[in-house]
């Protein structure tokens, strides 16, 4: 397994010129001690820059390397380390004076004038009506500059040692006090990994090689091209194969997630959106293959898609970093089987979500026979049975953790409060629809709908209710990105709704 | 007959109907997300005040399960296609009367343990009002209603009678006669430069709840008694006064009861002969007298005050209407008045100005409690969470504050009034021994919180560990990690939450029917299709 890892890791690392120089690639699969995890410093240093300067590399240089210059305090040759953060908020920009349509700011200017971001973030946080949004932004602004102080001062940076026998970490400014530009500092930190690898383990090293492996790329092209298959090519056989290899690869993303972290892939907001869109293109892909129907297969990838799309460049609002749980989540089997039966569920709803909405557009704006129309609901009310279930499974699920782990088992606490929600609209729908007291075409649209109340419990408990009512202002990542999906799903279901559905041909 | 026969027939009917049961479900819905809301906004206990514990909300919940157990009754006999239909709504009525069974008879608290301190009491969610009378030794506990509206009361135990009831509330600065002989002055004053403003309020009245001291980041203020004025602007003159506490007078060193003399190091040492009694001062180093050791004597009620104690501090001390402080560029004590309400008087640092607003002898400010919503910022509320409570005794009203203790004394009976939670004792006790909270390597945040408790049931000791996802289980009853709290000494506490559950089966029952009616329900869908 070693080996293994260390072979993909060495094919992996395209490594380039072998230099003197201490900052090189070679420093990717150091071991270093953030955030209460020991991750290599390849993934560190890529979420530093990537905090900073919302880049994952500085021109031609791995992140690696211009952490190691910050660090060291020196440059390479020819090449001046001049980062660049983002700035967004209008007032901010014109806080610092700059340009209006600049979007970014070089990190030393920002460092110089840490004093006054730090006196208009007091002031703007003494308003009686603070604007919340310009509050956090200078907040995001300071902490870049903290964390970027810390990696120039050599602070953040931690090596291993050995002290007395015992394991330390110590930060670079400690361990190489005047070495700054000598080769043998290159010697000493491959020294202290083997030391932390010879004294603990070397299992943080899969971290490296999930951070180099972009399994998550690889398995949104494939997604993306098993849906083209499926349009352009008359057999299956391909699109079939892309979307097994598209499975293949997200599962083996997660088993290495877990494997890492050693809990299961569910705990934050990125790993929500993984599993329930990986739990939903599974789920489509087994009813498709047992009803021999290409349309969840369909629905399953689209959903699919839009999930790696999220986890892709959502960056604001899904943190891709692997950090310590909290303590009262500590506990895999009640984790796995609550959660995972909740995503499963929200993965099962949204194909419903998808083909509803498909279908909402086809009414309105394409003809379509009553035939079609019979199938496509009956399609539709198969995701919904099933999200139901499964979800009235979470519940009940999440009750007894609550009780076994809180001493309750409903608490109408908000995230519960969303969930049974979203269990009495679905509910109210199927109820509608056993009686015939929603006609088809009237499924259809309040399926479409009903999904904003997933979205409400998935993220606008965490996003809108959470953070107070007060402080909304619609500007942070997640209640933006909450504001525009109620506002196009409302705009879908007015347009496509009130219209009413084309007469139709029998 | 036949009429009510067919009227019950036709009531069941609806109940048990579809578009009553969608109209229950929506109105539930929306409940619910009015309630998520105004946690938002308002916090827990309001939302829980407010809707989840409200009766309409109990209501609401009544009628659901009516509407599932009508529904159910209505498709009797049983059909076999209709089997797992049975089973889910059975589950659903059986979870509700478990919960019902856990809301009537279960009990949910916590148990606040310090530092091998042996307890028994479990605090409760109810607010109770506790009167006693301790002169005769009788008590009496009042439940308060569980309500977010103020409420009058109105109830009478002997001379006492409870008033209105203010579940949330903030208290607010009025200006109340000062009701007792002698002059006591208050005032309040605004302190303002270019960037910062604050309002001050300060009262010498014996009932003021102010503070007589300020801090406005390096500059301090201080509030005295008006007389005191002229003796500051004696320190022109002696750099030194004398000042009795109780009679608010004041003399210095030119006075025959006080001999100055300086010490072998060369200390200035002040000897007071004063109501006959010895002092002897250091005042260049601290206003309170020193005993034989040199230890300051903190309960006294003479200080001296050295000009040279507050000459390198920037400390404004207030009279009232006049101010004084110590001018570095006239090396001075300078002495301002104001003369009007509303006269602004600029001192030497940073720019800030100091107004006059309110000033008066006879009257004084008091915090009294007002209804209020709660106030939330950045997810926490910060205001408007006080429960008080009004209360007359023999005339005399007083407020009553959540966790407070009012002792009143009228026609010699002492009374001690207090507004606290219910409670209960636990037929064992429990101690903490240890409280462990792991962070995680190389940060601050926490990665377990453990509790190491010693039981002692009368009989013998067992020790236990409580984590997360570990709970005790003793008696019925399930002890779990909370929270914790860190004492003065640095130790740390911890708190439990108690909980008795009745019942825990019934509900667990009901999700296991609920869990295999949705099986064999889509069981039978399933063969029906096939065949």
């Amino acid at each position: 397994m070693k080996i293994f890892i260390f072979c993909l890791i060495m094919i992996l690392t395209s490594s380039t010129a072998w230099s003197n120089d201490v900052c090189s690639e070679d420093l990717g699969p150091l071991p270093t001690l953030t955030g209460g995890r020991v991750k290599p410093l390849y993934v560190h240093a890529q979420e530093f820059l990537k905090f900073v300067t919302s880049k994952r590399s500085f021109g031609n240089m791995n992140a690696a390397i211009v952490y190691c210059y910050l660090s060291l305090g020196t440059s390479p040759q020819g090449q001046e380390l001049k980062l660049t953060s983002p700035i967004g908020h209008v007032k901010l920009k014109k806080f610092l004076s700059l340009d209006e349509n600049a979007n970014e700011i070089a990190t030393e200017t920002l460092v110089a004038a840490d004093a006054q971001l730090r006196q208009e973030y007091q002031s703007e946080s003494q308003r009686t009506e603070p604007d919340e949004s310009y509050k956090n932004e200078i907040g995001t602004t300071l902490s870049r500059i903290e964390l970027y102080k810390n990696v120039k001062d050599g602070t953040d940076w931690t090596i291993p040692t050995e002290v007395s026998g015992e394991l330390k970490w110590v930060s670079i400014k400690e361990f190489a006090p005047t070495l700054s530009q000598d080769p043998s500092l290159a010697v000493k930190l491959q020294e202290a990994k083997a030391l932390f690898i010879k004294k603990q383990t070397d299992h943080y090293l899969l971290e490296l090689l999930y951070a180099k492996a972009h399994l998550f790329s690889w398995a949104m092209l494939t997604t993306l091209l098993a849906m083209v298959a499926f349009v352009l090519l008359k057999r299956n056989l391909w699109g079939n194969i892309l979307t097994f290899l598209s499975i293949g690869l997200e599962l083996a993303a997660m088993t290495l997630r877990s494997m890492i972290s050693g809990r299961a892939p569910i705990t934050n907001m990125y790993e929500t959106v993984m599993f329930s869109g990986f739990g939903a293109l599974l789920l489509a892909t087994i009813v498709s293959l047992v009803k021999k129907e290409k349309i969840y297969m369909w629905g399953g990838l689209g959903y699919n898609f839009l999930c790696l799309f999220m986890m892709m460049f959502a960056n604001n609002m899904l943190d891709s970093s692997i950090a310590p749980l909290v303590p009262v989540l500590r506990d895999n089997f009640w984790l796995s089987t609550h959660v995972c039966s909740i995503m499963l569920s929200y993965g099962a709803l949204a194909l419903s979500w998808i083909l509803a909405n498909i279908m909402l557009v086809r009414m309105r704006f394409f003809t379509i026979s009553s035939q079609d129309v019979n199938y496509y609901t009956k399609v539709v009310h198969t995701c919904l049975k099933y999200g139901v279930v499964l979800l009235a499974a979470g519940i009940i699920l999440g009750g007894i953790w609550a009780d076994y782990s809180w001493g309750r088992f409903w608490g109408w606490d908000p995230k519960e409060t969303w969930s049974l929600i979203t269990l009495c609209v679905y509910m109210v729908i199927l109820h509608g629809r056993y009686t015939s007291w929603i006609s088809p075409s009237r499924f259809i649209l309040v399926t479409a709908g009903a999904f904003m109340s997933v979205m409400m419990a998935w993220f606008g408990v965490n996003y809108i209710l959470a953070s107070g009512l007060h402080s909304y202002g619609f500007s942070t990542g997640g209640a933006l990105f909450l504001g525009m999906f109620f506002a196009i799903q409302i705009s879908v279901m007015v347009i496509c709704g009130l219209g009413g559905p084309k007469k139709a041909i029998s | 007959m036949e009429k009510i026969k067919s009227f019950l027939d036709k009531l069941v009917r609806t109940i048990g109907g579809m578009k009553f049961a969608v109209v229950i479900i929506t109105l539930f819905v929306i409940a619910m997300i009015a309630g998520t809301f105004i946690e938002s906004y308002y916090g827990t206990d309001f939302a829980g005040r407010v809707l989840y514990q409200s009766v309409p909300f109990m209501i609401l919940q009544g009628l659901l399960v009516t509407s599932i157990l009508f529904a159910t009754l209505l498709r009797l006999p049983p059909k076999e296609r209709l089997y797992g239909f049975y089973i889910i709504h059975i589950g659903l009525i059986v979870i509700f009367i478990g919960a019902l069974i856990t809301a009537v008879t279960g009990i949910d608290g916590h148990l606040t343990l310090a530092p091998n301190d042996p307890t028994r009491r479990v605090i409760l969610a109810d607010d109770i009002l506790i009167i006693k009378n301790e002169t005769t030794r009788k008590e009496a506990e009042i439940k308060l209603p569980n309500t977010y509206r103020p409420s009058f009361l109105n109830i009478k135990w002997r001379e006492v009678e409870v008033l209105d009831y203010l579940p949330f509330s903030k208290n607010i600065m009025e200006w109340a006669d000062a009701g007792r002989k002698g002059l006591f002055n208050s005032s309040s004053y605004q302190m303002f430069n270019d960037t910062v403003s604050q309002t001050l309020t300060f009262s010498r009245h014996p009932d003021g709840e102010t503070t007589n001291h300020q801090e406005l980041g390096p500059l301090s203020v201080e509030y005295l008694p008006e007389q005191l004025a002229e003796c500051f602007a004696g320190l022109n003159r002696h750099d030194i006064f004398f000042w009795d506490l109780n009679i608010t007078t004041c003399f210095n060193p030119s006075d025959k009861r006080v001999q100055i003399r300086e010490s072998k190091k060369g200390h200035r040492m002040a000897f007071v002969t004063y109501n006959d009694q010895p002092f002897v001062f250091l005042p260049d180093k601290s206003p309170f007298p020193v005993d034989k050791e040199l230890k300051p004597i903190r309960s006294s009620d003479l200080r001296a005050l050295s000009s040279k104690l507050f000459q390198t501090s920037p400390i404004i001390f207030l009279f009232g209407k006049q101010l004084t402080f110590f001018s570095k560029l006239s090396k001075q004590w300078e002495v301002h008045t104001f003369q009007h309400m509303g006269d602004e008087i600029s001192l030497p640092w940073m720019g800030f100005k100091i107004k006059l607003l309110n000033h008066s002898t006879d009257q004084f400010p008091t915090l009294t409690p007002i209804a209020s919503l709660p106030e939330k910022k950045g997810g926490e509320v910060i205001s408007g969470e006080q429960r008080a409570i009004k209360v007359r005794i023999a005339g005399i009203v007083i407020w009553v504050r959540g966790g407070q203790e009012e002792r009143v004394k009228i026609n010699d009976n002492f009374y001690s009034i207090s507004l606290s939670k219910k409670s209960l004792e636990l037929p064992f006790e429990l101690t903490l021994q240890q409280f462990k909270m792991d962070t995680n390597p190389g940060t601050k945040t926490p990665a377990s919180y453990e509790s190491f408790v010693n039981l002692f049931d009368g009989q013998s000791n067992s020790s236990h560990h409580i984590y997360m996802n570990n709970p005790l289980k003793y008696n019925r009853l399930t002890f779990y990690q909370s929270s914790y709290f860190q004492e003065n000494n640095g130790q740390y506490g911890s708190i439990l939450s108690v909980n008795f559950d009745p019942g825990r089966p019934i509900k667990y029952l009901g999700s296991l029917l609920l869990v295999i009616g949705c099986i064999i329900h889509y069981l039978i869908g399933l063969r029906r299709k096939s065949v």
